[in-house]
């Protein structure tokens, strides 16, 4: 895995700029406040036709990026605009899930607004860079494009979910590696079953592990949400895969797929 | 052999028949005024009583049972204040009083589905062709405005506080979207 990259400062301060010309010329205000003794980090109201948003105060700068374009994104890509007309105030807001701390299981407006903002922050050929710099490793291409990690999980999922699926590579890895993630197979659920169709071909005198594209978008998002026992298995998969896609020239090109 | 059906004995109504009374007598008594042209009591209803009583009679359907309203598979639980729900429930009598057996919940029905058209700008339910469907894609609009009410709902709870301040920086002024150093 790449060694975490700093976050590029110019850029973040570039995504801010553009967020905040984009509310300007919409008539969204945008007020940062603090946080009020609560958990919380952006807010969006509509009001009397009145849109604004609130950004918690004491945020990273990236961090406050994300939250604005995600707020905006509730402005840009209502499910119906005319749906909130009846309750005269809608709102949405980014808090922590009571008990446990973790965001939120996202709602389909919140699924929205996400993809709404990655999409708004990140450009095809903005990806390709990130990904250049940090093929295998989401939150370091994330760094590269000064924004925070949920910002390229959003992006990989609005954009590159569901396509091409069924393209398969085999890369040759040593044996401590197939014994490494082989423990990672006892047992029923999706991760026990995406490491057993990686170690599906290791039998041979020459193990080689078998990755379709849909597979590797899977264990590159989870080696950044996943916690606990399932990190480090991700992370030696993904750590045997960097060289070989970085030699290929790139993800697309190891996988062969369309540039 | 012809069928002897049992003849009932004439029933003849002796009520007293009341005098009407002039609006004049009426407003001289009470002291008050006419305030200018009376509308027609249909005309102040949204829809009016007659396309609401119409539009049911085409819907509903009868297979054994209580007539339920076509494609109408959803139910959901509305939150309503108690004037509107008596509201509801005089506007059901109404309808009933026209002979037709309906629910508040299939009358509430084609009230939001007439209201949910307008929203969306959509035509007339009655120049719609395919009413199922339309009925469908009414019950999934209704599915999520009471997600959006739900989650407006929860949100605003939690973040009452928070609202509050944004609201008062809203009615103050610009934010820092107008700041140029931002």
């Amino acid at each position: 895995m790449n060694r975490i990259l700093p976050i590029d400062a110019g850029a973040t301060q570039s995504h801010l700029k553009s967020l905040l010309a984009l509310a300007r010329t919409s008539g969204v205000q945008v007020h940062r406040i603090s946080p009020l003794g609560l958990k919380w980090k952006g807010l969006y109201l509509l009001c009397e036709g009145q849109a604004a948003v609130a950004l918690c105060e004491g945020m990273t700068p990236d961090e406050e990026v994300w939250v604005l374009a995600h707020e905006l994104g509730h402005h840009f890509s209502p499910p119906v605009r005319g749906l909130f007309s009846p309750f005269v105030i809608n709102v949405a807001a980014d808090r922590p899930r009571h008990r446990s701390g973790k965001e939120l299981r996202r709602r389909p407006d919140e699924e929205r607004a996400n993809n709404w903002a990655a999409q708004q922050l990140i450009s095809e050929s903005d990806w390709k860079h990130a990904e250049a710099i940090a093929p295998v490793d989401l939150a370091g291409m994330a760094s590269a494009l000064g924004l925070p990690p949920e910002a390229t999980v959003c992006w990989q999922r609005a954009r590159l979910w569901g396509h091409h699926p069924t393209v398969l590579r085999a890369v040759p890895v040593p044996r401590s590696i197939v014994r490494t993630l082989g423990d990672a197979c006892e047992g029923v659920g999706g991760h026990q079953a995406l490491f057993r169709r990686v170690l599906s071909d290791t039998r041979q005198r020459a193990p080689r592990l078998k990755i379709s594209f849909q597979d590797f978008l899977f264990a590159r998002e989870r080696a950044h949400t996943s916690r606990g026992g399932w990190l480090p298995y991700y992370a030696t998969l993904l750590v045997a895969l960097q060289s070989p896609v970085r030699a290929a020239g790139g993800v697309d090109a190891f996988f062969g797929l369309p540039q | 052999m012809a069928k002897q059906s049992k003849t009932y004995r004439k029933i003849k109504d002796s009520s007293p028949t009341y005098e009407r009374i002039d609006h004049r007598e009426l407003e001289s008594a009470l002291g008050v005024r006419a305030g200018g042209a009376a509308a027609p009591k249909s005309a102040i209803r949204y829809p009016s009583l007659a396309v609401l009583q119409r539009q049911l009679r085409e819907e509903l359907v009868s297979e054994g049972g209580r007539p339920r309203r076509a494609g109408a598979v959803v139910t959901r639980r509305v939150p309503m204040t108690e004037s509107e729900a008596r509201s509801l429930d005089s506007l059901t009598d109404e309808v009933r009083q026209g002979g037709l057996a309906v629910t508040t919940g299939q009358v509430a029905g084609v009230l939001l589905r007439e209201r949910l058209g307008s929203a969306y700008g959509e035509a007339s339910l009655d120049s719609a062709s395919d009413t199922g469907q339309v009925i469908s894609q009414i019950e999934d609009a209704l599915e999520r405005i009471l997600a959006a009410a739900a989650s407006a709902k929860e949100e605003l709870e939690a973040l009452k506080p928070v609202a509050k301040e944004l609201l008062e920086r809203m009615k103050a002024g610009k934010g820092i979207e107008s700041d140029p150093a931002d």
